[in-house]
């Protein structure tokens, strides 16, 4: 599988109020690569994934993927921020959502999802409602949906942007052993930059608003991988050759240069 | 441990509201017999209870299936497409720029004050009663099923498109589960305004049905018979409500 966006741009709004939040990303991804998209807060990325979901048109630009949708599969799948469960439904019908519009057999999506539920150690929420669970346990039901219903490509956006430093830490090491077993291609927004030291094979690293690729970075590690890749010298290396990008971006966008 | 001492002290609260409805009747049944209050007024409630065998004998029965039809037909012929509509204007601002102008003209009169008009519609018939009732119904199941629509979230509705389904699953699992706590809400409304407006026709026009047998019991002071008529409805609005309640508890335990 393999998604190529080319020169996407995205604006938003008319006239004088026009706010351009994409110019001109080109970027492909192919296999089953982990890329990690970093940049500064509110410049686009979440615009960016919707894009590549097809929830939101560009402005201009496209995206192409490289073959045709399979009949009864999913192409992309969008793990939201604020992990987006129906709070009507409890755990297992949430997990078994995705599933469901791809067959139409509720009692063979409901069973998949029991038993990926049950291997990811959810079992005990199964009939529990979102309103239930900690933000975090939530998160873990957001990713086991998008998994569960198998899509060719994952979009995650900042998964674990609004947990404790704690609870991030743990989701990350379960994100990275959910994929070691099922491995896709996956396009992952954050600004947390360790998050993507540890994760992606990939990072690019974008401007602040309006978002421009300003540069890539290829993340050496073996896999699996844990967080003790945090502590080498390589890891101490990218993470200061981000933050001086990072930086410079931020001050431009606080006006803080000059 | 302590959901059952919540429940225990709550069984005892209710016990004693018990008490005291029980207490307040019996010093009305002893006032009544000793001529402490006038019984053309407050008949005992022995002689209330006892009125119900004559109510049963004049056809009871049938006045009851009377009104009962004619609220049920009038709430399901205001309430559903009112719900429907609702719905509609909820998930399309368009729709509701057009429509909202004319329920914020027509919703404060009180739908009663046109039946007059719906009697030189439809003539004095069962249409023109069921029409008031549905005109009274429809409001409030319309304007709680669009607020209801309208407070969903969009993101569930992009999580939907997301997994590829359709507009269909979008409102199969977003509009309708996410609104129906407001739509339960306003039905419940719509059931109890159409049943006041359901009586208030029957005492207007004393044709059949339980609001006229009490208007007919005033007019031949015959006073049990016309406490038996209040019961008799308060049973109906209970039967109403309860159901609806329990209902409305079930759906929105995700609140």
């Amino acid at each position: 599988m393999s998604v190529r966006l080319e020169n996407v741009t995205m604006e938003y709004g008319d006239g004088a109020s026009r706010v351009a939040a994409l110019a001109g990303i080109t970027l492909e991804a192919r296999g089953a690569e982990f890329i990690s998209i970093v940049g500064p807060s509110g410049c686009g990325k979440t615009t960016l994934l919707k894009i590549i979901a097809g929830l939101l048109p560009p402005t201009s630009g496209s995206v192409i993927f490289d073959k045709p949708q399979n009949a009864g599969s999913l192409r992309t799948a969008l793990v939201f921020q604020d992990h987006g469960l129906l709070p009507w439904y409890d755990v297992l019908e949430n997990v078994a959502l995705g599933l469901r519009f791809q067959s139409g057999d509720r009692e063979a999506a409901l069973e998949k999802a029991r038993q990926f539920v049950v291997q990811v150690g959810l079992e005990r929420f199964l009939n529990r409602k979102p309103r239930e669970l900690s933000i975090g346990m939530r998160q873990r039901v957001g990713l086991a949906r998008a998994f569960v219903a198998d899509p060719e490509i994952l979009l995650l956006d900042e998964p674990f942007g609004s947990l404790d430093a704690q609870t991030r830490t743990v989701l990350q090491q379960e994100l990275l052993r959910i994929w070691q077993e099922h491995r896709k291609l996956v396009v992952h927004v954050t600004h947390d930059v360790d998050e993507a030291i540890l994760l992606s094979d990939r990072i690019i690293i974008t401007s602040g608003r309006p978002a421009r690729i300003r540069e890539e970075i290829s993340v050496p590690f073996e896999r699996p991988r844990d967080h003790e890749v945090l502590s080498t010298p390589e890891a101490v290396a990218i993470r200061r050759r981000i933050w001086n990008i990072l930086e410079e971006e931020v001050k431009e966008s606080l006006c803080l240069r000059g | 441990m302590l959901a059952r001492m919540k429940a225990m002290s709550g069984a005892r609260e209710y016990g004693l509201a018990l008490a005291i409805a029980m207490t307040l009747l019996a010093a009305w049944e002893i006032a009544a017999r000793n001529g402490r209050i006038d019984v053309l007024v407050f008949p005992s409630p022995t002689a209330i209870v006892m009125s119900f065998g004559a109510i049963w004998r004049e056809g009871m029965a049938q006045n009851v299936a009377v009104t009962l039809t004619r609220f049920v037909s009038g709430l399901a012929l205001g309430s559903l497409p009112g719900l429907a509509l609702g719905l509609a204007m909820g998930r399309s601002p368009q729709l509701r720029r057009i429509v909202d102008p004319f329920i914020a003209a027509i919703h404060p009169l009180p739908k009663i004050v046109l039946f007059p008009v719906l009697i030189l519609l439809f003539g004095v018939s069962e249409w023109s009663r069921i029409a008031s009732i549905a005109l009274t119904a429809f409001f409030p199941a319309v304007i709680n099923a669009a607020a209801g629509a309208r407070q969903i979230p969009p993101l569930y509705l992009e999580v939907i498109r997301n997994y590829g389904g359709s507009r269909f699953d979008e409102f199969r699992h977003v509009v309708l589960p996410g609104s129906l706590p407001m739509v339960l809400n306003g039905l419940r409304i719509a059931a109890n305004l159409s049943l006041l407006v359901t009586i208030a026709i029957e005492f207007t026009v004393m044709t059949a049905g339980v609001g006229s047998i009490i208007w007919i019991a005033l007019q031949t002071m015959r006073i049990e018979q016309l406490y038996a008529g209040i019961v008799v409805i308060s049973l109906i609005g209970i039967s109403i409500n309860i159901p609806l309640q329990l209902l409305l508890r079930r759906m929105a335990n995700w609140m």
